[in-house]
């Protein structure tokens, strides 16, 4: 079947839903259903190193076009998009005219990131996925989800702002959309743009805003699937163009910054963002190092997108049962939620780099292709910084002494349970049997298993098991909310205020007006 | 049927409906009022169509009035550029006539004037002939802004004098221009291949820049729109201020090209302080239909610097735009007279037109699959390739600044609706034009060729 369908389904399911009654869920279902199995049916054709171009005239020229690499991405993206839309039919109580239809945009659109061949019809995706995510973003509609939705918002445009003026400066040289025609300063516009979308280093600051103040299934998305549009949109260009120091360096700092960020926080869900700022920076190191490292960057990517939204749904699961979402006033939940328990530490284990789950495999082809020591020293230092993190997160939620308030809580509704056993499942798979994905991903082989791989995941594990001891014993864990964000608050509070004198300023009074008008007259006389 | 009729017909129905209005003292002929005014902006409409076979085969139609050589009498000229014009502007004028049916028959009447005073500035090729037909549409436009709050005439005397103002400059260069070459056809002035004074060029610029709502002499727009009942807002989005840079096209591309191309650089900077102004500006406003002006000073920002630019990417841009923001600004105006009165913040259950309103709002932020992508897009290309990427830098900031107060507003709409009674006659015109804001944003196939020929009409390469 047309592959374009894929992308279809979703919108034409999204256009149905105002109509229909109480089956909202279900038109949703079946619609992202139908656009996986349109993703799957088109396997046949790009198994043997095929792809697929396809050029829409429509708006200005789209070009959409399917490899092994990105089939392998849409196809778990419209997966997870089943499995998220399950979730949700218990986790959202209110506003599902609103929350489905945009969920199916957003899916949609997403897809067509993916599915995009050049520069353009990246852009023109990219800019619908954040537009409909900056709803599901303030779907609370509280006056913080607010906020941090257009923080969100601009963000994200001026990230799609650097695409255009990148992909124009392509059009305006070359006369088409190619990614391999970026030249050196338009690339850099265009990673700029992309580093964005993925809440790298010095431009994250809209991601642990906007990520924990979403709806679980939502942040499960936005962490999982959204920011991967930008890792992927690089990914791209680094399979053209030669590697680029600084992105190394924006990766490391990424690297370290989210994962320091992360262990001091008391949110759950707050630390799973700023685990994701983590998580991108070693997916920016793999991608920007060489060609087995791109493999292993797009094989992290799938990975992360599979264990973080794994985390989000039992974190959300946790918050769904008891309404808690500060760590200290958590606790003793392993007997009232086991399975949440259960596959919140797979997912745990995998994000830490146990062996045998599929965060290992990935980050052994990323440490394997570093060279040099002081990254590999930083790679090793932020394992285990997950670890310890992770590990305060599982001790603090499901372990110690349960609180008084929560003895009434109950495990989790049964299609929440389905979604997450079923991530943790796959998390497993590709753990024991990485090759099922990697195998469309590179052409070499790679040996997952050696002595020095294990040998640095232990490393890190013992190495992150003493961060967690000394940062209980100094008190690093009850630190209150910390927030990068004030900085950007008070930028915009400042030219708000400008705005309005300026606004104040511009009189009411007549003869001002006629002088204006004089000026400008004679201004423009003398110019 | 000759293409005078486009502007007699309206012309003749307007006092036809006056003289039923009379009348209909002794007897209610309300539905005639209603059938005549839409018919006197229906035939015009047909009779365009029916030029359209030959403007798409790049012929022009003239139309010399009372016979007279172009050198003494008044010529009328249908071209390219003229239809593409002609078509928005009577699409719109109908849209909202239907829209506002409802309304007394002193706004007929005005209206059918004023859409004869705008078909008039579109076909005449005498620069006198098209003071005249300003004049005409400015002073039924005094009157429909403040025909329905009776307290504002404070704010409507300001637009009156700046008005007023406008048309004298545009008289006293009409003057310079008679008396330094002693014809008034556009043509022939143009084929002189003399370059006019710049005090002349200014003065045409100062005028049109008052009509057209460039910043530093944009001050009646905010004033006008947000007195102004909805629908003749949107007209004044819409048309009027579109009418201003149609007639800048115009003349700065004929008799002022030298000048007009020595003052590039500086028409360029005037116009990205309009669109920083207007979109900083909007983004302050509490009340709706003032942030929607402030929007359109934006938005002619846009139109200005792109037709500035002087390529033929630039006019293409330009004249998307121009075909973008008045669909959707229409739409908007129009959602805000559903909406009623009128701060932003006080929208909770008031009347669902969330649906239109958003996706106009897309239209002006200027999102891909609406018809105010394409025209950002191809404003931005043309800066690239004059390589003035800065400006391009600037569009995109003020779609996003744009971004903000749409999408702010928008989420106050996002609200179940209240069944509230609305006529059909009111929303259908709201959901035609944010339909087309869809349609001609997926396939601008269906425009880009007319486009092309206006844009080759002016013949912008430098």
């Amino acid at each position: 079947m047309n592959i374009l369908f894929a992308i279809l389904f979703p919108i034409i399911g999204a256009l149905i839903i105002p109509f229909t009654k109480r089956v909202k869920e279900h038109v949703s279902i079946f619609a992202s259903v139908l656009s996986f199995l349109t993703v799957l049916s088109v396997y046949p054709e790009v198994s043997n190193n095929q792809t697929i171009d396809l050029y829409i005239h429509m708006i200005l020229d789209l070009h959409i076009f399917v490899d092994k690499l990105n089939f392998i991405i849409i196809s778990l993206v419209s997966f997870f998009h089943i499995l998220i839309l399950v979730y949700s039919i218990k986790y959202i109580k209110k506003d599902h005219l609103r929350y489905y239809p945009l969920l199916l945009l957003t899916m949609g659109f997403t897809l067509g990131s993916f599915l995009s061949g050049d520069l353009l019809t990246f852009y023109i995706f990219f800019e619908m996925t954040t537009l409909f995510s900056f709803f599901l973003i303030m779907h609370k509609g509280t006056e913080k989800a607010r906020r941090a939705g257009f923080m969100y918002l601009i963000m994200c445009f001026i990230g799609g702002a650097l695409i255009l003026i990148s992909l124009g400066s392509v059009y305006v040289q070359e006369g088409n959309f190619e990614i391999y025609n970026l030249t050196n300063g338009s690339s850099i516009l265009f990673i700029l743009g992309c580093l964005i979308k993925a809440g790298a280093f010095p431009l994250h600051f809209w991601l642990p805003e906007a990520h924990p103040i979403a709806p679980s299934p939502v942040s499960a998305l936005l962490s999982g699937i959204m920011i991967k549009i930008g890792i992927y949109g690089i990914a791209r260009f680094f399979m053209v163009h030669e590697s680029i120091d600084w992105v190394v360096i924006v990766a490391i700092f990424s690297m370290l910054f989210g994962v320091i960020l992360a262990l001091i926080q008391s949110d759950i869900k707050r630390i799973l963002a700023y685990h994701s700022i983590s998580q991108i920076g070693y997916m920016l190191l793999g991608i920007s190092i060489s060609s087995v490292g791109i493999a292993g960057g797009v094989f992290h990517m799938i990975n992360h997108a599979v264990f973080k939204s794994l985390l989000f749904l039992c974190m959300g699961a946790v918050i769904y049962s008891t309404g808690e979402r500060r760590i200290q006033r958590l606790g003793g939940l392993y007997k009232k939620m086991p399975y949440t328990m259960i596959t919140c530490i797979i997912a745990s284990f995998a994000i830490s780099e146990i062996p045998l789950f599929n965060g290992f495999v990935s980050k052994t082809i990323i440490f394997d292709s570093l060279s040099d020591n002081f990254l590999k020293i930083a790679f090793i230092f932020t394992c285990a910084g997950t670890f310890a993190s992770f590990y305060k997160l599982n001790r603090y939620v499901f372990f110690g002494k349960l609180p008084d308030n929560l003895k009434s809580t109950k495990e989790a509704p049964k299609l929440m349970l389905f979604s997450m056993i079923t991530l943790s499942i796959i998390c497993v798979l590709i753990g024991v049997f990485p090759n099922i994905i990697f195998k469309n991903l590179y052409a070499g082989m790679f040996d997952f298993w050696s002595l020095s791989h294990l040998l640095e995941a232990s490393v890190s594990i013992i190495l992150g098991a003493l961060i967690f001891i000394f940062g209980k014993k100094a008190g690093l864990f009850d630190m209150k909310e910390y927030s990068m964000d004030k900085i950007y608050r008070r930028f915009t509070a400042s030219a708000i205020l400008f705005y309005e004198n300026i606004n104040k300023i511009v009189s009411k009074d007549l003869n001002i007006y006629i002088l204006c008008i004089l000026l400008f007259f004679i201004i423009l006389y003398f110019l | 049927m000759d293409i005078i009729f486009i502007v007699v017909v309206p012309l003749f129905l307007s006092f036809v409906v006056s003289l039923m209005h009379a009348l209909s003292r002794y007897k209610k002929l309300v539905f005639f009022e209603n059938f005549l005014s839409i018919i006197g902006l229906l035939i015009p409409f047909l009779i365009l169509m029916s030029t359209f076979p030959v403007i798409s085969s790049g012929d022009t139609i003239t139309y010399n009035v009372g016979g007279w050589n172009p050198f003494l009498g008044i010529a009328l000229e249908m071209d390219s550029l003229t239809f593409f014009f002609s078509f928005i502007s009577l699409a719109l004028l109908i849209l909202i006539m239907v829209y506002s049916l409802s309304r007394s028959a002193k706004y007929k009447v005005l209206y059918l004037l004023m859409a004869a005073g705008v078909q008039g500035v579109l076909l005449t090729r005498d620069i006198f002939n098209l003071y005249v037909f300003f004049e005409i549409l400015s002073v039924s436009t005094y009157i429909l802004v403040i025909s329905e709050k009776k307290r504002s005439y404070k704010a409507s005397f300001k637009y009156l004098v700046l008005g007023s103002i406008a048309s004298v400059l545009f008289l006293f260069g009409v003057g310079i221009i008679y008396e330094t070459t002693g014809v008034l056809n556009i043509d022939i002035i143009s084929s002189m291949n003399t370059p006019q004074l710049k005090i002349t060029f200014l003065l045409f610029l100062t005028s049109l820049g008052i009509k057209s709502g460039i910043v530093p002499l944009h001050f009646w727009v905010p004033d006008a729109h947000s007195i102004a009942p909805p629908p003749v807002s949107a007209l004044l989005s819409g048309l009027v201020l579109k009418i201003g840079i149609y007639s800048m096209f115009r003349l700065f591309y004929t008799i002022f090209r030298t000048n007009f191309f020595e003052m590039n650089d500086v028409l360029m900077a005037v116009g990205a302080i309009t669109i920083i102004f207007g979109a900083v500006l909007a983004l302050v406003q509490k009340d709706l239909k003032r942030m929607l002006a402030y929007s359109s000073i934006n938005q002619i920002g846009i139109i200005f610097l792109a037709f500035s630019f002087g390529t033929e990417l630039g006019i293409i841009g330009a004249l998307y735009m121009i075909l973008a923001h008045a669909v959707a600004k229409t739409c908007l105006f129009l959602c805000s007279g559903i909406i009623g009165d009128l701060t932003i913040v006080s929208l909770k259950s008031k009347p669902s037109v969330w649906l239109p309103f958003f996706i106009g709002s897309l239209s002006l932020i200027g999102l891909p699959f609406t018809c105010g992508f394409i025209g950002k897009y191809f404003v931005c290309l043309a800066a690239m390739e004059t390589s003035n990427t800065v400006y391009a830098g600037i569009i995109l900031f003020s779609s996003i600044i744009s971004a903000v107060y749409y999408l702010r507003a928008s989420c106050y709409l996002f609200r179940i609706p209240k069944d509230y009674k609305i006529s059909y006659l009111m929303q259908i015109p709201v959901y035609i034009s944010s339909f087309a804001c869809i349609v001609l944003g997926v396939l601008p196939v269906l425009i880009m060729d007319m486009i092309e020929l206006a844009a080759k009409t002016l013949g912008g390469v430098i």
